[in-house]
């Protein structure tokens, strides 16, 4: 990932104007939202709330970017300069706080991200498009980052594996049938394989490779 | 298997304590300061930026403070402390031949564009222990060397350029140039990626500008002495500061943001050649921070080593093999395996100990079995080890 | 940036981001206060405090080759954007080899106030230019004392 030079925008395509703070306390927020993405893709199917982050972000009338706030914390978290960051759907003011605050390149090719951000779940591509990883190093696979109208309300998902008791049910909106699909044939390739949030607001569900989920 | 040991918080408490009395010494004398160090131990201080691979000579001089002077140690200190701090990225590589130079010799030609600067080194100083620098603490109220400094500074021109020995040669293509490809990947980043075979030039370079001084001094030495055949030149060496560059985000270009002292050292070798490349001179390159002249060509002598392969030389010395070579110039991964054998192997240690018992006791049924053959003498046959009884005294 | 007559240029730029990346903070402090001549200097918000990281120092192999990684060097940085004009404030930005953050931030205030026009040409000739000649003689007082050192060969000549 470090090899990776060629970016899909200028670095002097900073949009400047659009730049807000990052995080106020960088150690402890970031704690924090890594503890909520630890902790939804440990017991998929269960919320996970970022909180206390970004007033920036979460000011209305100021909000520059589109992407909802958990996702924009948790790529804030995650990211820096060796994860490439593919963007499904064009978003200056997203593209240069990541390039500002972390220092991830932007990639036009999804294959060559570590983590996409898809702002429209009806247009999330192919799952074939990411990175699944190699069998000696699954890790280096996409993590997907999907916004979704709401986190319930939608069609019955019935979620079991590890982490899950039992079964645990989801009924996200907005997510194409076909990702349900592709997800499950990706199943066999374990370890490689897509570990996914989905994400409304500053709410979020894991999805982890492993957990295996059947639409009711 | 290491045994977990309990109960040790008291002593090592104790420990600490007595470590901070042991580094204070003796509270008569005032304590050493950072900036001390800094600006009066300033060769350890680049030895410890270089290894430690930070340069930040404040940290590095705090670092050999808090480690009373044990270099390696100070050298760990930093390592540590630089895991703490995020990476913001790549700076442009340097460009040495504007250099700032306070030193620049060469040991191929005599007259050289720029001339030959000795600057403040040890070279010419003929080794007797000045106890003059035993009197105590002077502050300075007026050096009267550096006013003769100044005398003769004013009657010298500073030089304008100082373009590369190397380039000299180059005019009849005499020596290899480097030069950059136009498609070269970025170089792998050892503080990022582990150490793998095949090993680039460039990871090479690192690895040896981080490798122990001690350790790549004596591998260059061995090089001179036949273990690769070598037959070096000191083509140039430079001492001086150079300014750093790096690309801003936010300006989509690169900028100043300082300037840092390095030590460059360039030595030639023969080359004989081969069927398709006529006999040229080849490089071997030292890089280091701060004036750091020892290690740069102890580097440079390695370097040109670890080209054999890649030159198509015959690999006849361990100084050549790649692999050996930068699996051990790592001074704090070699002492963290070393000293850790101070760690408790208890468990360890009592099956080796039951081994070599058991074993003593085949030994020695063995040679009793053979003093029992007709073949053997009456002496032997009065000599019979109790074997049973021993080992269950020992196993009590 | 656009090089207008009345915005200065990002050559412009560059060059008094390198001088005021080469001032030590003692001195940039004194020139920054004297330069803004008893006036506090306007508000700012921060888009990025000053924070201290790393960059990867990067050298050429043989000193011209492709390049290789040599070393950490510590590096702190800061971005801020001034409140007015309430379009278009300029952003201040500093990155300078050390840990001092305090020199941070007065270097991206200095960045950012240098990008206003109507201050340009005074800040300019009043903190830049002083400091830049101050570090010229700096330089060239070193070259001189190196200079010193340079030998001489003198060849003998036996004559008969």
């Amino acid at each position: 990932m470090d090899n990776l030079t060629k970016t899909a925008m200028n670095p002097s395509q900073i949009a400047l104007s659009t730049l807000a703070p990052g995080f106020t306390d960088p150690v402890h927020d970031t704690q924090a939202v890594f503890r909520t993405l630890l902790d939804a893709l440990s017991r998929p199917g269960t919320v996970g709330v970022v909180e206390n982050v970004l007033p920036a972000a979460q000011a209305t009338g100021t909000h520059r970017s589109r992407a909802d706030l958990a996702a924009l914390a948790a790529l804030l978290t995650l990211c820096d300069y060796s994860t490439p960051v593919w963007l499904a759907q064009p978003d200056a003011a997203l593209a240069s706080a990541l390039r500002f605050h972390t220092g991830a390149p932007l990639v036009d090719d999804a294959h060559d991200a570590a983590f996409a951000y898809i702002h429209d779940a009806a247009l999330l591509p192919e799952l074939e498009h990411f990175s699944l990883g190699a069998a000696e190093t699954p890790e280096q696979s996409v993590t997907l980052l999907i916004r979704v109208d709401a986190l319930s309300g939608g069609p019955q998902i019935v979620l079991s594996g590890p982490g899950i008791e039992h079964t645990a049910t989801i009924s996200p909106v907005g997510l194409p049938e076909h990702f349900w699909r592709e997800r499950a044939s990706l199943a066999p390739l374990f370890p490689c394989g897509i570990d996914c949030y989905l994400v409304c607001g500053s709410t979020l569900i894991g999805l982890p490779r492993t957990t295996q989920a059947k639409v009711n | 298997m290491y045994v977990a040991v309990k109960g040790g918080e008291r002593a090592i408490e104790a420990s600490w304590r007595l470590l901070d009395k042991s580094r204070r010494g003796d509270t008569r004398l005032t304590e050493l300061s950072v900036g001390q160090i800094r600006e009066q131990l300033r060769l350890s201080v680049a030895r410890v930026m270089t290894e430690g691979s930070v340069y930040d000579e404040d940290l590095a001089a705090l670092a050999i403070k808090q480690a009373a002077g044990d270099l390696v140690e100070a050298i760990f200190l930093l390592r540590a402390y630089r895991t703490t701090l995020p990476r913001f990225g790549y700076t442009q590589p340097l460009d040495s031949e504007a250099m700032v130079v306070e030193r620049r010799i060469s040991a191929t030609f005599k007259d050289l564009p720029g001339g030959q600067l000795l600057g403040a080194t040890y070279d010419y100083t003929q080794r007797l222990l000045d106890f003059k620098l035993m009197a105590e603490a002077q502050t300075d109220g007026g050096d009267s060397s550096a006013q003769v400094a100044q005398q003769h500074a004013a009657l010298q021109e500073a030089p304008e350029s100082m373009p590369r020995v190397v380039t000299l040669l180059n005019k009849e293509g005499l020596i290899e140039q480097e030069t950059p490809l136009s498609d070269a990947s970025e170089p792998r980043d050892l503080t990022r990626e582990p150490l793998a075979f095949p090993a680039s030039r460039a990871t090479r370079l690192q690895n040896l500008a981080r490798g122990d001084e001690g350790f790549l001094l004596a591998m260059g030495y061995a090089t001179q002495r036949g273990y690769a055949h070598s037959h070096p030149f000191a083509g140039e060496i430079r001492f001086g500061s150079v300014t750093v560059e790096m690309e801003l985000d936010e300006l989509g270009e690169a900028v100043e943001i300082g300037e840092i002292d390095i030590t460059e050292c360039q030595m030639i070798n023969q080359f004989a050649g081969s069927t398709e490349v006529p006999p040229t001179f080849t490089q071997g390159y030292g890089l280091a921070f701060g004036h750091s002249e020892r290690k740069a060509m102890a580097m440079a002598l390695v370097d040109r080593a670890l080209r054999a392969e890649e030159l198509g030389e015959t690999l006849a010395s361990p100084t050549q093999d790649i692999e050996f070579m930068l699996s051990h110039s790592d001074n704090v991964e070699a002492s963290g395996f070393v000293q850790h054998l101070k760690l408790p192997h208890y468990v360890d240690f009592q099956a080796e100990l039951d081994l070599v018992r058991r074993l003593r006791a085949e030994h020695a049924a063995q040679t009793a079995q053979t003093a029992q053959t007709p073949h053997t003498s009456e002496a032997a046959q009065t000599s019979q080890p109790d074997t049973g009884h021993d080992q269950e005294e020992q196993a009590a | 940036m656009s090089a207008s007559p009345a915005s200065p240029s990002s050559a412009m730029r560059r060059a008094w981001m390198a001088v005021l990346a080469h001032t030590p903070r003692a001195e940039l402090e004194a020139a920054l206060s004297q330069a803004l001549e008893g006036v506090s200097p306007p508000e700012f918000d921060w888009l990025r405090p000053p924070e201290t990281g790393l960059a990867m120092v990067r050298g050429r192999i043989g000193g011209s080759g492709d390049a290789f990684n040599l070393g950490e060097a510590t590096v702190t940085r800061a971005t801020l954007r001034l409140r007015s004009p309430a379009e278009h404030a300029p952003v201040g930005v500093a990155c300078h080899l050390g840990r001092d953050r305090l020199r941070a931030e007065l270097a991206a205030l200095a960045d950012a106030l240098l990008q206003l026009p109507e201050q340009h040409a005074h800040l300019h000739g009043q903190l830049i230019e002083p400091l830049a000649a101050q570090l010229a003689a700096q330089r060239a007082s070193r070259r001189q004392e190196a200079a010193s050192t340079r030998v001489e060969f003198f060849t003998m000549v036996r004559g008969d």
